[in-house]
């Protein structure tokens, strides 16, 4: 029977993590990690059988969306990626309790919490400890809540289809909820902040821009639990399915920051209101685990290559 | 989150398919008696009104198989079913507040389509704001008599009968007072004009009704009852039709890029056009899935609400970006109308037929007007959704 709702184990892990990622959103990495390690959410990833949580990409999806949504300054994501590669069964263990922080590697230029990571993934499951990178620069990048390092390896692997595709809808994922925090903030502004006497929000302008905001949002959403979906069922589609979400994701996020600061006026482009934190989390993200110009090429590929019989969209 | 479709519904849409692989025009259905055949052919394999109650001659089958259904048709290129104001409008208004003695004259021949119906709503100084209608049904001894004049009829010319929303209270407020009724269109007193659309053809009407004769056994539900029996009925057409407009969006898709391998299969190697079409590949793949939601909303019998105004919004607004694209790739061939086109230029479009790209143009120029604009779907989304602050109008300022 096909549905798109969440089951009440779902909608469980959400409240989870709004409320653990909201309550450690200002404390320090390594209190918040055994914290994360203690609920259960940094092993949610990983099989039961190796003493994780054996959860799906759909409830990952649902913690990093939370993640998103108070642009959490932590490696969540990149942690949870690296766990599903890992080999080794003793660093497992200390990355599912928040002893250890891990991240996986996409590009060794650019690698998401490298300075601070005691190990660092490679796409084949190989560990690289702390010691052993011979160089590392954090960059100067636009979200300080999500720092990234470049790191002195050689003969990094690509990431395989599958990884590729639970990074991207999981990175998706996290934008969503960055976007998410971008539009209701921009309401709640909407409502109180009044001009030319009445609340800018009852302008046609100022709500269409808002609804607006809000079917990119969903529509984001839709495809995201579809990819995320697709990888747990482990059908033929599903790595097209997450090209065409992180495809997707990078236009609406952004369409989506942006239109919240316009909502805002200047308040929106101040240090002080947090708007910015979201709305740099939900753009950075865009430059990792696929850009659009990128992905789309991958779709257009895949869309002209079949044949004959219905494919991966029909 | 589970996408696998049930295998019940999966059996009735391969079913469909199997009949379609050996009855499927092979031929684009230029005229209507051309489409009136289809129809029938349609009714006849039980592919015309599927989920309605088997009682009224229906197929009683579930909202996923019928729009599995009506998506197989779809896929074939093949438009479906005429009468539509008489299966999505009169037939759901009927089924959901008619008489019994209303559902056992009408339903069956709205299904054959051997009475056609039209949809007397709009009129000229009401469009969005379809609650401000002015037709007037006043009573008196043998039941109501009409007045007044509607636009955008579709299909007025051919029909036998037609819903009316008319005003029977001037007094009330103006969603309320108003009150649904069946027409005859042969009757005297009612005279139907063609308005030429921008396409050039007639597909629409304008309606006169200069004392009507309105029996007190055609009024759909209550007396001044009859807003809520129109918008139960324009929930029905949203939420059914949305994986037909996707499919139907899919195949022409699919047909731009096979005209295109003959025209100019060099373009197929730019990198800006790839990148179009990729984005129109996750654009499909998206809409597709709105459209699975509504349905399985239905479904699981939670009222979709303000998500149908998000999938028309969203969706209709891809329509014309998809022909954007078509335009640009086509060059001049998409300028070609229906009447001079080849057949392997022709493709379906927003009036539920088919025509050459310059018309599908044209009504994906529409659809982001009729149903609801698309100013109107942001309005109930900032309303519903957003609980933002109702916005300034004159009508709220005056109540």
């Amino acid at each position: 029977m096909m549905d798109f709702a969440f089951t009440a184990e779902q909608e469980d892990i959400r409240t989870l993590a709004a409320r653990l990622f909201g309550g450690l959103v200002d404390r320090d990495l390594l209190v918040m990690w055994r914290e994360l390690g203690a609920s259960g959410l940094l092993g949610m990833l990983v099989p039961a059988g190796m003493g994780g949580a054996g959860l799906g990409v759909v409830e990952a999806a649902i913690a990093a969306i939370e993640a998103g949504r108070v642009a959490l300054p932590a490696p969540f994501r990149v942690h949870l990626l690296a766990t599903v590669v890992l080999e080794d069964q003793g660093w497992l263990s200390h990355a599912m309790l928040g002893n250890v922080v891990l991240t996986l590697v996409e590009d060794p230029e650019w690698v998401e919490w490298g300075h601070i990571a005691d190990a660092i993934v490679l796409a084949d499951g190989r560990l690289v400890t702390a010691p052993s990178a011979r160089a590392r620069t954090v960059r100067p990048v636009m979200d300080d809540g999500a720092p990234v390092t470049a790191l002195a390896l050689e003969s990094v692997p690509l990431l395989p289809g599958s990884l590729a595709a639970t990074a991207a809808v999981l990175t998706a994922a996290e934008m969503l909820g960055a976007a998410r925090a971008c539009l209701d903030l921009a309401v709640a502004h909407a409502r109180v902040r009044r001009q030319f006497g009445q609340p800018i929000g009852s302008f046609q302008a100022v709500r269409h821009m808002c609804a607006d905001m809000l079917v990119d949002i969903e529509n984001l959403e839709r495809l995201i639990f579809a990819a995320a979906w697709a990888i747990d069922a482990d059908t033929a589609e599903a790595t097209v399915w997450a090209a065409a979400t992180k495809s997707e994701a990078n236009v609406l996020a952004r369409r989506v920051w942006t239109n919240a600061l316009q909502v805002h006026g200047g308040i929106g482009f101040t240090w002080e209101y947090p708007l910015h934190r979201v709305a740099k989390r939900a753009e950075a993200l865009a430059s990792r685990f696929g850009t659009t110009s990128v992905l789309r090429e991958q779709l257009t590929d895949s869309w002209l290559q079949q044949t004959g019989s219905k494919g991966h969209f029909e | 989150m589970n996408l696998e479709p049930a295998p019940e519904d999966i059996a009735v849409r391969d079913a469909a398919r199997a009949w379609l692989a050996d009855h499927a025009p092979q031929q684009p259905l230029r005229h209507f008696e051309e489409r009136r055949a289809w129809h029938r052919a349609l009714y006849d394999a039980g592919y015309v009104g599927m989920g309605w109650p088997r009682k009224w001659g229906g197929g009683g089958a579930s909202v996923m198989a019928e729009a599995f259904v009506a998506a197989a048709i779809a896929e074939t290129g093949a438009p479906g079913p005429i009468n539509l104001e008489g299966l999505d409008v009169a037939g759901p208004s009927i089924l959901t507040a008619g008489t019994e003695a209303q559902k056992a004259r009408y339903l069956q021949p709205i299904l054959a389509a051997t009475e056609l119906w039209c949809q007397l709503y709009s009129e000229p100084d009401a469009g969005s704001d379809l609650a401000a209608l002015r037709t007037t049904a006043v009573r008196d001894s043998a039941g109501f008599v009409a007045n007044g004049q509607k636009l955008w009829t579709s299909e007025a010319m051919r029909a036998d009968l037609g819903v009316l929303l008319a005003r029977t209270d001037p007094t009330a407020p103006k969603h309320r007072g108003i009150t649904c009724f069946i027409v005859d269109m042969r009757q005297p007193g009612v005279e139907v004009r063609p308005v030429r659309q921008a396409t050039g053809a007639n597909d629409f009407c304008e309606v006169f009704l200069t004392d009507v004769r309105l029996d007190e056994d055609s009024v759909i539900g209550a007396v001044d009852g009859g807003w809520s029996v129109a918008m139960a009925a324009l929930g029905y057409e949203r939420g059914a039709s949305a994986l037909v407009r996707v499919t139907r969006y899919q195949v022409a898709f699919r047909r731009l890029i096979g005209s295109i391998q003959r025209i100019a299969p060099g373009r197929l190697r730019d990198s800006h056009v790839r990148h179009r079409l990729g984005e129109t590949v996750a654009h499909l793949h998206l809409h597709r899935l709105n459209a699975l939601a509504i349905l399985a909303d239905i479904a699981n019998g939670t009222a979709p609400g303000a998500r149908a105004s998000i999938v028309k919004l969203a969706g209709s607004e891809f329509e014309r970006r998809l022909h954007d694209l078509a335009q640009d790739l086509l060059g001049p061939h998409g300028q070609l109308t229906g009447d001079g086109a080849p057949d392997d230029l022709l493709v379906g479009t927003s009036s539920g037929g088919e025509g050459a790209w310059a018309e599908a143009l044209l009504w994906s120029r529409a659809v982001t007007v009729f149903g609801g604009t698309s100013e109107i779907q942001r309005n109930i989304i900032a309303d519903q959704v957003l609980d933002l602050p109702r916005d300034l109008r004159a009508d709220r300022r005056a109540a």
